[in-house]
């Protein structure tokens, strides 16, 4: 047997885009091979091809040397591909155990419950098969995917930008299973835009730009630099921290506790970036939704912006006084999926001068202000009266921090700016929030991407277990002392593989 | 006292049935997803139906005949006859319901649109076919009553008599149904299916579930088990007897109990038999007191419909168990995403 799968000349075009121009794309048993490219190269497309999500126009598809059709999802897994998707393929309404069991096929029962807490903690992946879906994080409802995956024993195992919401521990963890795997002899296709993993965990990277194969390589071989640049086309230059003037003190928390979170102290002031460093699950949402007034505060005086007291006051206040939020989850969150961009804009941006005109909605105005979001920040669509979901990740995001962004808002909070956005996009996000914040903003970053703060933030401060530690400037930071008060006193084995990571 | 307390719970049951028989098919339909409105017009085809049936199945001994016209009989109707016309009220019902699966899941119709065209075409379709349009006013037939389960001299045991021996066939199925549905939804591995089609069907399709052909089952279930409720509306509530619109409202009576009852098999139970009680308890009451004011009557007469709503409302107010139970892609047409 040759190889495990090859893909032939896929073709695939949607309305207005080639999503697949002639693509070749090949797995081995026991190989990990990596598909890289931007959010709208193509990689989303590819997969759905494998997973019998959807039809390619032209193009053969082979497995085991033989030549066939996935014509369906259940077609798709009958061969034996299993995929962790990208967007979480879970029921929120559901327990851990039955959404195991539904993708397994099977019946969720005791034997079911003990084979998903063996496996899960067999890879590190800790997961209560009891535990409601819509009471986990991000983090924990991928690894309900992961898991589910596993335990489905596929042999060929399609990872979906996998680790982008994993702490690097689990990330380090999912490596050692995805090596395991591999030497068993299964192949495995892993999506991610970090290439330092892809360097060290793949065999073999394809890469795609605009729904073309640019490049096939070795990614050991290759610098991430370099793969970067077959990637995006252009090698990205890091803009220079330029020096800050700080000014008035904008946003103010004191004393500011609830049952999830407690901030002593937080001052951002203007034209400083603040960020707040710690791994998922330790209140950062709690945080968020108290700084944005989603959560109102106990107390009216814990949060004060711009020296007004705000702790009482709901988020559409917050924001006609000044304030822009942006919150983690792209769909449902910060966007509506299926309401068209104009719409979306409307729903933080109504007040904008001459949307209103008499009580009533002028449309021209305001698809007029789309259409300057999409093309100053770089949002690629196919028109501003297409659904929020139709757009890729990273476009979405930048859709949705452009939207705040326009509005030259005196301060902004924003959570986790550039999470499974593609590293174009990523690059562009925070380049926008560094010219924020050189404008005379104050911007407070909450991110678990220490790289990001590291690049971003004038302070740092740390959340672990919902307690926020006190700022200090990022300079007296080390990525050492970082880790400890990320993992906190108990977890010092998290604390070494973050320091290990910074290392390298 | 304990008489009239014994008497009410029989009243009820009559009451509550086809209430609780409704619902639980359509619960199963939403629980996948699907909001069925038609449950009326389901219940009025499928209650015709089973009249008509019973009608043409029906022993009838000619008495008085002139020239080979039979100008009176003596008719009665067995068990095997009544379940012969329930399972032509179910049939029925499921190939209404099945118009209406194929508009929703293969047209991708509107649901909501979809259901009240239902209720409509249920209404006139019975309406008309129930008058003379077979060449028999049904509205004039003459069928007979369907006789208890357990022979007269049981039914008159004290409490269990009427209760138990001389209830109708439909009011213990309607009990064995509501634990199978549950057992069913919450322990077997198609029912959970059925709760992940509705829950999410985009994720659902992606793990390979048949999302169209889950949601056509469901819904033939549906409008069977409103067949069978219509069908005992017009057939054992009372005596058989087919009026139009006989139905009165409990088709969407049923639709809100299950979302008052936030979709819960045991609370749409509880829903159906406090208003079976408080509907057999209001001419009682009346006959108690005959003095009493026309607002405070009219205001007995609303209670039913009031007090069910009310209750399920107080006690069913946790959120957790209403994201743990309400299907999130309800009444959404599922499209697979290219």
């Amino acid at each position: 047997m040759k190889g495990l799968l090859s893909l032939e000349q896929i073709t695939k075009a949607y309305p207005g885009v080639l999503a697949n121009d002639a693509v070749d794309f090949d797995v081995k048993p026991g190989e990990i091979h990596a598909l890289l490219g931007e959010n709208g190269a193509g990689k989303s497309t590819l997969m759905k091809v494998l997973s019998g999500q959807t039809k390619p126009d032209a193009g053969r598809i082979v497995w085991k040397d033989q030549e066939t059709a996935i014509a369906s999802p259940q077609a798709s897994k009958a061969l034996g591909i299993g995929m962790v998707h990208q967007h979480f393929a879970v029921f929120d309404g559901m327990s851990v155990g039955e959404n195991v069991a539904l993708g397994l096929g099977r019946d969720f029962d005791a034997s079911q419950r003990d084979s998903i807490r063996e496996t899960s903690e067999k890879y590190g992946l800790p997961l209560n098969p009891d535990a409601l879906v819509f009471t986990l994080s991000a983090g924990e409802k991928q690894r309900i995917e992961i898991v589910r995956a596993l335990l489905g024993e596929p042999q060929l195992l399609i990872l979906d930008e996998p680790t982008s919401v994993l702490t690097p521990r689990e990330a380090e963890a999912l490596f050692a299973t995805l090596r395991l795997l591999r030497d068993e002899g299964r192949g495995l296709v892993f999506i991610s835009h970090k290439l330092n993993e892809v360097r060290a965990l793949c065999n073999r990277a394809t890469i795609l730009r605009g729904g073309k194969v640019v490049a096939t390589c070795v990614p050991a071989e290759k610098s991430a630099e370099e793969i970067a640049e077959m990637m995006i086309g252009t090698r990205p230059v890091p803009t220079r921290k330029a020096a800050k003037r700080i000014g008035a003190l904008a946003l103010s928390v004191d004393g500011l506790t609830n049952d999830e979170v407690s901030i002593p102290s937080l001052q951002v002031s203007a034209g400083e970036i603040v960020g707040v460093a710690g791994v998922a699950g330790n209140g950062q949402e709690a945080l968020y939704a108290l700084l944005s007034g989603e959560t109102l505060a106990a107390e009216a005086s814990s949060i004060s912006l711009h020296g007004q007291t705000i702790g009482r006051r709901g988020p559409g206040e917050r924001r006609v006084m000044g304030a822009a939020f942006v919150p983690e989850e792209r769909l449902g969150h910060a966007a509506v999926p299926d309401f068209s961009l104009i719409d979306n804009t409307l729903l933080t941006n109504i007040q904008t001068e001459g949307f209103q005109r008499r009580g009533l909605l002028d449309w021209t105005r305001t698809r007029e202000h789309s259409e300057e979001i999409c093309a100053g920040y770089d949002v690629r669509h196919a028109g501003v009266t297409g659904r929020a979901s139709s757009l890729s990740g990273g476009n979405l995001q930048k859709f949705i921090v452009g939207r705040e962004l326009i509005k030259s808002p005196s301060v902004l909070v924003v959570n986790q700016p550039t999470w499974g956005v593609d590293m174009g996009s990523a690059t562009n996000i925070r380049d926008r929030l560094k010219a924020l914040a050189e404008a005379g903003s104050a911007v407070l970053v909450i991110s678990q991407d220490l790289d990001e703060l590291f690049e971003l933030a004038d302070r740092l401060c740390v959340l672990n277990h919902g307690v926020l530690s006190p700022t200090r400037p990022t300079a007296d930071w080390t990525a050492e002392t970082l880790g400890v008060a990320m993992a906190g006193d108990a977890d010092r084995s998290a604390a070494a593989t973050l320091v290990e990571e910074r290392a390298t | 006292m304990s008489l009239l307390i014994i008497q009410i719970l029989a009243a009820s049951m009559l009451l509550a049935t086809p209430l609780l028989l409704a619902a639980i098919g359509e619960l199963v339909v939403e629980k996948s997803g699907v909001i069925n409105l038609g449950v009326e017009g389901m219940m009025l085809i499928g209650g015709l139906a089973g009249f008509i049936a019973l009608y043409q199945l029906q022993t009838s001994i000619c008495t008085l005949e002139l020239d080979g016209v039979c100008f009176a009989s003596d008719n009665s109707v067995n068990q095997l006859q009544y379940i012969g016309a329930l399972l032509i009220a179910a049939l029925v019902g499921a190939a209404t319901a099945a118009v209406f699966g194929f508009l929703t899941q293969h047209f991708r119709a509107n649901h909501i649109a979809a259901g009240l065209g239902l209720t409509v075409l249920g209404a006139g379709l019975s309406n008309s076919l129930g008058g003379n349009f077979f060449g028999v006013d049904y509205t004039a037939a003459i069928v007979a009553k369907v006789p208890a389960l357990f022979p007269a001299s049981w039914t008159a045991v004290p409490v269990l008599g009427p209760l138990v021996f001389g209830q109708n066939l439909l009011v213990p199925f309607s009990f064995v149904m509501l634990v199978a549905v549950w057992f069913f939804l919450s322990h077997t591995r198609a029912g959970l299916v059925v709760r992940a089609v509705g829950e999410n069907h985009h994720s659902a399709y992606a793990l390979g579930y048949p999302v169209i052909l889950v949601r056509m089952l469901t819904i033939m279930f549906g409008g069977a088990m409103a067949g069978l409720a219509g069908a005992f509306i017009v057939i054992a509530q009372i005596a058989p007897k087919w009026t139009e619109g006989i139905t009165v409202g409990k088709g969407w009576l049923a639709l809100a109990l299950i979302l008052f009852a936030t979709w819960r098999p045991g609370r749409v139970l509880l829903g159906a038999y406090i208003f079976g009680i408080v509907l057999a308890l209001e001419p009682r009451l009346k006959a108690i007191f005959s003095n009493m004011s026309l607002e405070l009557s009219y205001f007995l007469t609303a209670l039913p419909y009031i007090v069910p709503v009310v209750v399920l409302v107080l006690i069913s107010r946790n959120p957790v168990m209403i994201r743990r139970n309400a299907p999130a892609s309800l009444g959404q047409a599922f499209e697979p995403r290219s």
